[in-house]
């Protein structure tokens, strides 16, 4: 009956498709309202807002609040507190918004007012306020960070006053923050224009001036000692302009160009960089609740010189090159034995200068370079002139060292072939080259110096436990003084002789050569003793125990009185009369760093033995005990022969 | 146990009442004043066996050599009984036991003028009482010993006669070297027993021996003592009550307990409450 069910299958995915096309609309439409605990990255309150689900996604949509404050957590220790508010539209911020958060702690006073109780805070709020269109900052964004005091600001520690359109800033912004104020003036389009002035709070003239030519950067003004000087940057003319980011690390860079041409760190530079963080803070809050770009978005036209594959190919060399030569320096400068030889020694104390040069010389300014390959700026500078760019003066094969008075020069060996002549790109990779050169001819003569530095560290750590080892069987004497058997107090002592017996070999071998490997050894050894001094010391407890083992309780029918007696005393004969004897004998006679081991596991094994064998049939065993007196056959009987040497 | 006291109290009382009546009639010729007759030695070699069968049961199993002085042999003597007394005794706790059994002895006669029988044997039953008591270090004993005697003299055709043995023996232990009876120890052993007798055949002498003795022993291991001394005795002729025999015995015991059981029945022996 095959047509029914054909009927039925599509009747029945007909009801499902309907259904699941109803839901769909029906989700999409449907508004759900969410109030309870949410969390935001470090931000964690109540959060209160509606959203509709989307395939599987909740699209916020609507109002949106959540906070946090807690006056018990304020009085106890203080409180971090935020307040988020605004609206959604399909997840993306549209509106006035308004992002608060601080850090407070409560202030001097307070006063009830209308049945309130009313405190003052003292701390920290960043307030950032502002209209968003679809996801964007338009109009005036303003940031600001006030430090509080008794509920009044106290001092304005940042102001970020920017104005959007759709996204992109417009007109003039104003940054400020405790000790400057950045005025600048961008187009339409975002880039930046005419002239960025930093004035200081406390003086008229400028501190530095950013002129830009339609959103290049041409020229640096900065005031030193009161006297302007300008220094050109960017060129407008020598090649192809493209827009980009005045983002953190195209700042970084422009700032290491700045610090390079004008001797001293960029202000300006300084003030982008914490309005981007600010910026960037308030963009994190919008992006985990729905789709948002937040940021400054000034852009400035800056020369690209288009990178090749073989240029791509040689930065990365550079790079690798530089972190090995990086690594090998720092194992040179932090070797502590190097430091104390080279006080003594006027070759290490030269090759220490010298890798002092190369530092300063090479592995700087490569860092820089190195920073722009791994930032992806390379393309924005003139890899021509890299060598002009970041190196002061172009650097010599030949090292040359003062010291106290007499020169010496240091060059890297086989290093003919590297081209230092040259300012590009492959320039800068011989220089990476040579460094690593000069480092490794000076880490391979030093590794003699390098090594025995790593080994008289690694010997003082020996001998630091060579002496807690022999104290301890010291210790075992002592501790057991007047408590033991004669025969065991003279085997620890007999342990305790031979201990300070090797201990004194180990001394008398002169440094280096097999001394570390004698006192790893001896070591080894010692730590057995240690062991073989503790078991001594418990082994009369512990043979107790096989003797209590070996006790039965036998009621006299004579005396009328339950006595002792000790049952297959062939077994606890042949240890007491044969193996102990033996054990005691060969330590104190016949001690050997190869025997401890063995030794110490057969003195222990015996009593392990006796354990097992008070509850086997022994009947055999101890007709073979009968008058055995050889050690090792009683091993052998005991099933320790596997132990015997 | 009181009243295990008390039954043989009243059974001890009714002998003695026993033993005065038969005296009160007697009328043998009596000496004037009792006669003592000069003392023999002997030496005893006697052997203790106590053999655990099951956790309160055991056999004991004693031989004895005795020998007395003769004319020829003035001093140790020849031997003039083998003793074998055996019985199957009950543990009734650490302190008390009892026992029941048969004795036969092998009486050789040491006169060596004789011209009777050299050898008779002799009969008995025996049943005894022990109670053990701790004092300080010591160890004291009371010894009740029951035994129903059938004996025979030398001569040919003799006929047994039957008499009935009363005996009480009060033994301390106490320990010389170190503080408790336990192996290793030297021991010293005084004791003192009283035989009484009664039968037909008793006619005035129920005091058949009083046993004065001190061994020094030697607890070996706790299956095994040696012990050695000297024991003085003097009792009353059975013929007539007024001559009382007098012995010095050296006495050399060896007493041994083994246990032949499987290990797995011998662990709970001392624990008789259980």
């Amino acid at each position: 009956m095959p047509q029914p069910k054909r009927t039925l299958k599509i009747t029945l995915s007909a009801l499902l498709l309907w259904s699941v096309v109803g839901l769909l609309t029906l989700s999409a439409q449907e508004k759900q309202h969410f109030s309870g605990p949410y969390q935001i990255g470090k931000y964690k309150g109540e959060a209160d807002f509606t959203f509709t689900i989307q395939e599987n996604d909740s699209i916020l949509e609507g109002s949106f609040l959540m906070q946090k404050s807690s006056a018990k957590a304020l009085l106890a220790d203080g409180d971090d507190s935020f307040s988020f508010v605004g609206n959604f539209t399909k997840g993306k911020p549209t509106g006035f918004w308004k992002l608060q958060s601080g850090s407070y702690q409560s202030g001097n006073g307070g006063q009830v007012v209308d049945y309130q109780y009313q405190l003052n805070l003292n701390g920290v709020q960043n307030l950032a306020s502002g209209t968003m269109i679809a996801g964007k900052p338009d109009g005036e964004w303003i940031i600001t960070v006030d430090s509080i005091e008794n509920s009044k600001v106290k001092t304005n520690l940042f102001k970020s006053q920017i104005e959007f359109s759709e996204g992109k800033p417009v007109s003039n912004f104003k940054l400020e923050n405790e000790n400057y104020t950045l005025i600048g003036r961008v187009l339409r389009n975002g880039l930046a224009h005419d002239e960025w002035t930093l004035f200081a709070n406390d003086a008229i003239d400028p501190q530095e001036t950013w002129t830009f030519e339609n959103g290049t950067l041409v020229k640096v003004s900065v005031l030193n000692n009161s006297e302007t000087v300008s220094t050109p940057l960017f060129s407008t003319s020598e090649n192809e302009l493209v827009e980009s980011k005045l983002n953190k690390p195209f700042l970084a860079f422009v700032s290491g160009l700045i610090a390079k041409k004008q001797g001293s760190s960029s202000a300006i530079t300084s003030v982008l960089i914490k309005n981007s963080t600010y910026y960037k803070e308030v963009e994190n809050i919008f992006t985990a609740l729905g789709t948002a770009e937040f940021q400054p978005n000034f852009k400035i036209k800056v020369p690209y010189y288009p990178i090749d594959t073989v240029e791509t190919r040689l930065a990365a060399s550079i790079t690798k090159t530089y972190q090995k030569a990086d690594s090998l320096t720092s194992s040179i400068v932090t070797n502590s034995h190097l430091n104390i030889v080279k006080r003594s020694n006027s070759r290490v104390q030269f090759l220490y200068a010298v890798v002092e040069q190369l530092k300063s010389t090479f592995l700087q300014p490569l860092a820089q370079v190195v920073q722009l390959e791994q930032n992806e700026l390379l393309p924005y500078v003139n890899r021509k002139n890299l060598v002009a760019t970041y190196w002061v003066n172009p650097p010599t094969k030949t090292i040359t060292t003062t010291i106290s008075g007499s020169t010496e020069t240091f060059s890297a060996p086989n290093t003919d072939m590297l081209d230092f002549t040259g300012g590009d790109l492959q320039t800068v990779a011989n220089y990476s080259e040579y460094t690593l050169k000069a480092l490794q001819a000076i880490y391979d003569e030093l590794a003699q110096d390098i090594k025995q530095g790593e080994q008289l560290a690694s010997l003082a750590a020996l001998e630091e436990k060579l002496l807690s080892r022999t104290n301890v069987i010291e210790q075992v004497l002592k501790a057991t003084e007047g408590e033991l058997p004669e025969t065991h107090t003279k085997a620890i002592q007999a342990l305790k002789d031979f201990a300070e017996k090797e201990l004194s070999i180990y001394a008398a071998m002169p440094e280096g050569g097999n001394k570390l490997r004698f006192g790893q050894q001896l070591e080894q050894c010692l730590a057995q003793l240690d062991q073989l001094a503790e078991y001594i010391a418990d082994e009369p407890a512990s043979y107790a125990e096989v003797q209590q083992l070996y006790t039965d309780q036998v009621w006299n029918p004579f005396m009328y009185i339950i006595m002792d007696e000790t049952v297959k005393k062939r077994l606890t004969g042949a240890y007491e009369s044969v193996l102990r004897p033996y054990f005691f004998e060969t330590i104190t006679t016949n001690l050997d760093c190869s025997k401890t081991e063995n030794l110490l596991s057969q003195f222990k094994g015996s009593i392990v033995a006796l354990k097992r064998l008070r509850k086997e049939d022994t009947r055999k065993l101890e007709r073979k005990l009968k008058r055995e007196k050889d050690p090792k056959v009683v091993l052998q009987l005991f099933n320790l022969e596997n132990n015997a040497e | 146990m009181n009243s295990i006291f008390k039954t043989f109290g009243c059974l001890l009382l009714l002998v003695f009442t026993n033993i005065l009546t038969t005296y009160a009639q007697d009328k043998t010729e009596l000496p004037e004043e009792a006669v003592y007759k000069d003392p023999k030695t002997k030496v005893w070699l006697n052997t203790y066996g106590n053999i655990r069968i099951s956790k309160r049961l055991f056999w004991d199993a004693q031989t004895h050599f005795r020998f007395e002085e003769t004319k020829n042999t003035p001093f140790l003597g020849q031997v003039g009984q083998i003793y074998n007394r055996h019985a199957i005794g009950y543990i009734y706790s650490k302190k008390v036991s009892f026992r029941a059994g048969g004795v036969v002895r092998i009486n050789f006669n040491t006169d060596e003028s004789s011209t009777d029988r050299n050898v008779v044997p002799e009969w008995r039953i025996w049943h005894q009482y022990q109670f053990a008591q701790p004092v300080y270090t010591a160890m004291i004993y009371h010894r009740i010993r029951i035994e129903h005697r059938w004996t025979q003299g030398f001569a040919e055709n003799s006929e047994y006669i039957f008499r009935n043995r009363w005996r009480y023996m009060f033994r301390a232990k106490i320990p010389l070297t170190g503080h408790k009876l336990e192996p290793k120890t030297f021991y010293v052993s005084p004791e003192a027993e009283l035989i009484m007798q009664s039968g037909k055949a008793v006619v005035a002498s129920p005091m058949e021996d009083l046993r004065l003795t001190t061994t020094i022993g030697y607890i070996l291991t706790p299956r095994l003592t040696f012990a050695a001394g000297a024991m003085y005795s003097q009792g009353q002729d059975l013929a007539n009550g007024g001559f009382y025999k007098q012995n010095w015995t050296l006495r050399f015991h060896m007493y041994y307990s083994p246990d032949f059981r499987k290990v797995k029945n011998k662990l709970p022996a001392i624990h008789f409450d259980d």
